[in-house]
């Protein structure tokens, strides 16, 4: 067996990443040679994430299967992280559509950067092993650093780039240590050779000093993509200074990563040492569900609000996390169902924000007042998105999402569980109060000044709106249908969990040395 | 199930039929493509056109006495809690299902005609069918939370109607208050569903195959609301008492709440008169015909939580608690309601009133035991008061959007058929033999003279009187408003017999006359036996056909009384010999009175002048002004004193901020690492 059929059988797996691939290509080159027709790259990657989608959705179901000698897992995980990247994706790039005219000349890049990073969350949904792990993670790291540095005239967007790097690099080096760490221990850098050694060194249940500053380590690189307190720091600033469109996929997109790592890593590596890492990423949890909610309470600037907001969903995702375990795996259905649910809302409300603050040039509360006289469809999506987010039952998408999760957290049937869940609920009173704030103030109070000075009707033909708009209906379509189909979706999610490490998988785990 | 016929299983379709087409309208409004108002109509008509025509022949089906048909798939399940949505179709969900789509169907074409020069036309059909698709929606559920969520859409729909002009303050106000009013009555129906939820959750735990709180076993096992109920009266779980009032009891007051609300009961009437702010079609079929009539049907539905029992395996109406309170306020309603109809001027107001008063009727005949009188009455009240309304929309058209009835008069000549139905509408609300309204009236009358609970010595002559202010001013709104001499400035429109305007008034008028001999037995009438009619046959709760012993006596004083109150009204309005409403506005005695009743009660002025700003909006900003000072304010202060820290400690390192995240991110993984290792391990 020749080296060209080995990759060659596992390429044929990989259709969805060559889609996106080819668009890359495309949209890198396009602008280049044909600047007059600038609108046609987001449409060919809209395209090529919706061909993904089709494809990834065929894949679902498939039997599990090692792919280059191991660096790489096709199961339903992978698939199911996928199916909601391509989501995430085409979301991201209708909302963006309108907004790239603030990057000048630069609009081609945008998308090849954006498709790049839903890349490598494609990828990191799948890695099994610790090289292709790093460099997943770093593809998407770096992309993401390129995005939030994307509106060169504004110093702020400068800012977030560069802080956003700085910190970056640091998480990167301590990742970098852990992962040798592992390489060091074992010699080994697929996932399942590492906890083979693992077992055979005594290393679990009962890990030495060095595997726990070495798990540490990982998780607080996790906990940096997912900005958890306290790896949290960056976020405000990055979010606030970041174009919108980018920030919206920061809070979902690149953390759809982090959740595929911690997954993995913790299914994979850790599953036997259970009590180390749920009791750090327990605690970290509450603090980002308190950390998150109070200071979102206290923000005027919609933007920053979903920002501090998004971190106490991650303490709410990670209840699901804590609570997963071989005995438990309704946890990880949990985390998935929340997870698409999350990136329906957040997007959505997201893209409110970009079209309020495209057309009234301001995303602050108070200037939202009485928005629904002038643009009713915007303000009730947004509503929506809001009161989800909130966990109200309007419609009940994220209530269940919520219940879903606290349901795993109460199945722990532990002291950490009960407490997790506990601060939950404590946690969401002020989150209820600030997102019905602003539904409030845009659906009851009198128009603000900014807001009276609005035209009455948009244009059609010529708005830059349009898509937007049609970013949003998505959003808004997809919490319908969670809401109506939450025991199909739920079935999803948990046909998405790989139950067991000895569930047959084919592909051989060696690869081929020349 | 082999048996069961087709047509009972695709009847999902009339409720994905207006769906469809609301979606449609919606999504080419968001396309951006321009659909034609024909399209926009023909696709809202035809989605309910289809629903009628399934309807009739469901009914059809059923009349042949096929099993009633009830399915449910998992919606919602987390372990061992179970919530499903399905689809119940039987005799009494038929009843419901030909009442909505008939008033529905006319209405749309009505508003074709109605509202032909609004900018909103086609947004208003997705409404209309957004609306008709959640009632339906509502009638064929199987449990109480499905039906909660129809509940709630169907409510969504009336706001979106009410204030579909939202730029007039008057209707945004009215769409607030009505937001408003059906929260407090909704907080109170959800909060009694759990509570009834709690008290017989190990039941439906035990049955765990088909889902909770459910209307209807279709296995025949009683896993259902009487089931659980039963269950919950063995266990005692529904038998304690706080404050001196069964657990059962207090279930059943809370979710009496919501209908209280949404059928415009007193207290939570207020909303139903201001709600006319609505264009006239929305008044007709939401606020006449349907939504309204949704508390008089959830009651019906779900009637063991009202029944007494104290038997757990034989419920009785007599000595319910629960029936009792819904009989009383349903009586109370009613000659309230009555009372500031008599003096109200604005034509769709005074009918509003009367629909208050209406539905009054339909909750004494649930709350008395007359199960098949109160349905009746909605089934008939529905036809009869969407012509009115309907009649009225036509009168305000016709005058340019006058509403006054004190500048109309002489009508009859230029609206002749308009005139006909609201003269056939106005003697069938009055109960004049031989008409619809008197079938039912009197079933309800004869009901609530036979009951046996508190206070049954006062509450059949509240009826029997409320009859007859009920004629007096249906026909002072008639005389005022066609005939005698036309006291308006505006030149009113000539109606005709084949516009979309009348026709679907014509066409209601037919089972405005007729309707009633579908519950008249005139056997029963001539002797005393107790054969059951034909819609008491249909509709029945428990193992047989109820029906009302005929009360010859209680007939012959509510007739009389009925007629004296038209003999009144044409004396005062018509021929002007008994000058009473003068002196009635007058008079030192009376003058109170009068004001006490057109100023609706003062209910208004309570909620709003005293309740609200004077307590609550106080009360309110002072717990805020708390909150504010002692936490936001606090987090606030703290943000900046940490930002202050922080920029302090960094002007003496001489950092950049970089470098001041990075060394969090190692000193939180060196102390992280040492917790884990001294203290969780």
């Amino acid at each position: 067996m020749s080296d060209n059929n080995f990759i060659l059988s596992a390429v044929q797996h990989l259709w969805p990443e060559i889609y996106i691939v080819i668009a890359i290509l495309f949209a890198s080159l396009w602008n280049l040679f044909c600047p007059s027709h600038k609108e046609l790259t987001p449409r060919v990657c809209l395209v090529a994430l919706i061909a993904a989608f089709i494809h990834l959705w065929q894949q679902f179901g498939g039997q599990p299967q090692l792919l280059f000698g191991g660096l790489f897992t096709l199961d339903n995980l992978t698939v199911c992280f996928g199916l909601i990247a391509c989501l995430v994706g085409i979301i991201v790039i209708l909302m963006s559509i309108g907004f790239e005219s603030k990057f000048r000349s630069n609009r081609g890049e945008y998308y090849t950067v954006l498709m790049a990073a839903i890349l490598s969350v494609l990828f990191l949904g799948g890695t099994t092993d610790l090289v292709m792990l790093f460099v997943s993670l770093e593809t998407l790291t770096i992309c993401c650093v390129m995005l939030s540095g994307f509106m060169k005239q504004d110093p702020k967007s400068n800012e977030a780039s560069l802080k956003y790097l700085l910190s970056t690099a640091a998480t990167t080096a301590t990742f970098l240590y852990g992962l040798s760490f592992f390489y060091g221990l074992t010699g080994q850098t697929n996932y399942m050779f590492i906890h083979q050694r693992f077992i055979e060194l005594g290393l679990t249940p009962a890990p030495s000093f060095v595997l726990v500053f070495a798990i540490v380590l990982v998780l607080s690189a996790i906990g940096f993509k997912l900005s958890m307190v306290p790896f949290h720091m960056w976020t405000p600033d990055v979010y606030e200074g970041a174009p919108t469109p980018v920030t919206a996929f920061l809070s979902v997109g690149a953390k759809l990563g982090g959740f595929a790592i911690a997954v993995r890593l913790l299914w994979f590596l850790f599953a036997d040492m259970a009590f180390e890492w749920t009791n750090i990423i327990g605690v970290l949890a509450i603090l980002s569900m308190i950390i998150g909610n109070i200071v979102a309470l206290s923000q005027n600037s919609l933007k920053r609000m979903l920002a501090y907001s998004s971190i106490a969903h991650v303490g709410y995702i990670l209840i699901g996390i804590t609570a997963f375990n071989q005995f438990n795996p309704q946890g990880l259905a949990a985390v998935i169902f929340y997870l698409i649910i999350y990136s329906f809302m957040n997007l959505g409300a997201f893209t409110g924000a970009i079209l309020i603050g495209n057309e009234l040039g301001t995303d602050n509360i108070n200037d939202l007042s009485g928005l629904i006289r002038k643009r009713p469809w915007l303000t009730l999506g947004l509503t929506v998105c809001l009161l989800n987010l909130a966990g109200l039952p309007i419609p009940p998408a994220g209530f269940f999402a919520k219940l879903f999760v606290f349901w795993a957290g109460m199945s722990m049937h532990s002291t950490l569980g009960n407490f997790l869940v506990g601060t939950a609920l404590l946690t969401s009173v002020p989150a209820v109060y600030y997102y019905s704030r602003v539904a409030i103030k845009m659906i009851v109070r009198e128009p603000s000044y900014v807001v009276n000075n609005l035209p009455n009707k948009r244009i059609r033909q010529t708005d830059p709106q349009n898509n937007p708009i049609w970013a949003l209906t998505i959003s808004i379509i997809g919490l319908i249908i969670g809401s109506i189909a939450v025991n199909q979706l739920m079935a999803f999610s948990n046909s998405s969990v790989p139950y067991s490490l000895a569930q047959p998988i084919t592909g051989s785990l060696n690869r081929p040395i020349n | 199930m082999s048996d069961v016929s087709p047509l009972l299983q695709s009847a999902y379709w009339i409720v994905l039929a207006p769906v469809i087409a609301a979606s449609a309208i919606i999504l080419s409004y968001l396309l951006g493509i321009k659909i034609n108002r024909t399209v926009a109509m023909g696709l809202s008509v035809g989605a309910v056109a289809y629903g009628f025509i399934h309807s009739i022949l469901i009914f059809l089906v059923l009349r042949d006495n096929a099993t009633p048909y009830v399915t449910n798939i998992d919606w919602f399940v987390v372990s061992n809690f179970k919530l499903a949505v399905g689809l119940l179709v039987d005799n009494l969900a038929a009843v419901m299902l030909i009442v909505v789509t008939t008033v529905s169907l006319l209405v749309q074409i009505y508003t074709h005609g109605y509202m032909r020069e609004d900018p909103g036309y086609s947004r208003f059909y997705a409404y209309l069918s957004l609306f008709t698709a959640s009632m339906l929606g509502l009638v064929v559920s199987t449990n109480l939370f499905q039906m909660y969520i129809f509940w709630e859409l169907v409510g969504v729909c009336s706001y979106f109607l009410i204030g579909f002009w939202w730029y007039k303050p008057s209707a945004a106000y009215a769409c607030l208050k009505a937001f408003v009013v059906n929260r407090v009555g909704d907080f109170g129906f959800l909060v009694g569903i759990l509570f009834l939820l709690l008290a017989t959750f190990g039941f439906w735990q035990a049955h765990n195959d088909q889902g909770i709180l459910m209307f209807m076993d279709p296995s025949g096992h009683g896993v259902d609301l009487s089931g659980a109920i039963q269950w919950g009266m063995q266990h005692g779980t529904l038998t304690t008492t706080f404050l001196g009032i069964g657990a059962l009891t207090l279930i059943s007051i809370l979710i009496f709440m919501g209908p209280m609300a949404k059928s415009a009961q007193v207290p939570l009437h207020v909303w139903l008169p201001d709600a006319m702010e609505g264009p006239t079609p929305i008044s007709a079929l939401i606020h006449a015909a349907t939504m309204v009539a949704a508390g008089v049907y959830m009651v019906a539905r779900a009637y063991p939580i009202w029944l007494n029992w104290t038997d757990p395996l034989h419920p009785t109406v007599v000595g319910a608690e629960g029936l009792t309170v819904v009989a009383w306020i349903g009586g109370i309603t009613a000659f309230i309601a009555a009372t500031i109809a008599l003096t109200q001027f604005d034509i769709k107001r005074t009918l509003a009133w009367s629909t208050v008063s209406q539905l009054g009727y339909m909750f004494v005949g649930l709350g008395v035991g007359a199960f098949t009188g109160g349905i009746f009455h909605l089934f008939n009240h529905a036809f009869f008061k969407a012509m009115l309304f309907l009649c009225s929309g036509v009168v305000i058209h016709g005058l340019h959007g006058e509403q006054d009835m004190r500048n109309m008069g002489g009508l009859r000549k230029p609206m002749f058929w308009t005139s006909l139905c609201f003269l056939i509408g106005t003697l069938s609300i009055s109960g004049f033999p031989g008409l619809s309204g008197f079938f039912s009236k009197d079933e309800i009358i004869v009901g609530a003279w036979d009951f046996k609970g508190y206070g049954h010595e006062i509450l059949g002559w509240l009826m029997i009187f409320t009859a007859g202010l009920t004629a007096f001013y249906m026909f002072r709104m008639y005389l005022m408003t066609f005939c005698g001499e036309y006291r308006g400035q505006a030149h009113p429109h000539k109606d005709s017999a084949w516009s979309p305007l009348t026709t679907p008034l014509l066409v209601l008028a037919v089972p405005s006359i007729l309707s009633g001999y579908l519950g008249c037995n005139l056997d029963v009438l001539k002797s005393f036996s107790l054969n059951p009619n034909a819609f008491s046959q249909f509709i029945h709760f428990g193992q047989h056909a109820h029906v009302e012993e005929p009360n010859h006596m209680v007939m012959l004083i509510s007739i009389a009384v009925s007629l004296s109150g038209m003999v009144l009204a044409f004396l005062v309005y018509m021929t002007k010999a008994l000058p009473i409403n003068t002196w009635l506005t007058n008079a030192a005695i009376c003058k109170p009175f009068y004001n006490l009743f057109y100023n609706k009660w003062c209910f208004d002025y309570i909620y709003e002048d005293i309740f609200l700003k004077k307590i609550l909006l106080p009360v309110y900003t002072g717990i805020w002004n708390l909150i504010d000072m002692l936490i936001i304010d606090n987090i606030v202060n703290l943000n900046r004193t940490l930002a202050l820290v922080a920029a302090e400690v960094l002007k003496h390192t001489e950092n950049g901020r970089g470098q001041y995240y990075a060394m969090v991110i190692f000193a939180c993984v060196a102390g992280i690492t040492l917790y884990v290792w001294l203290y969780v391990r």
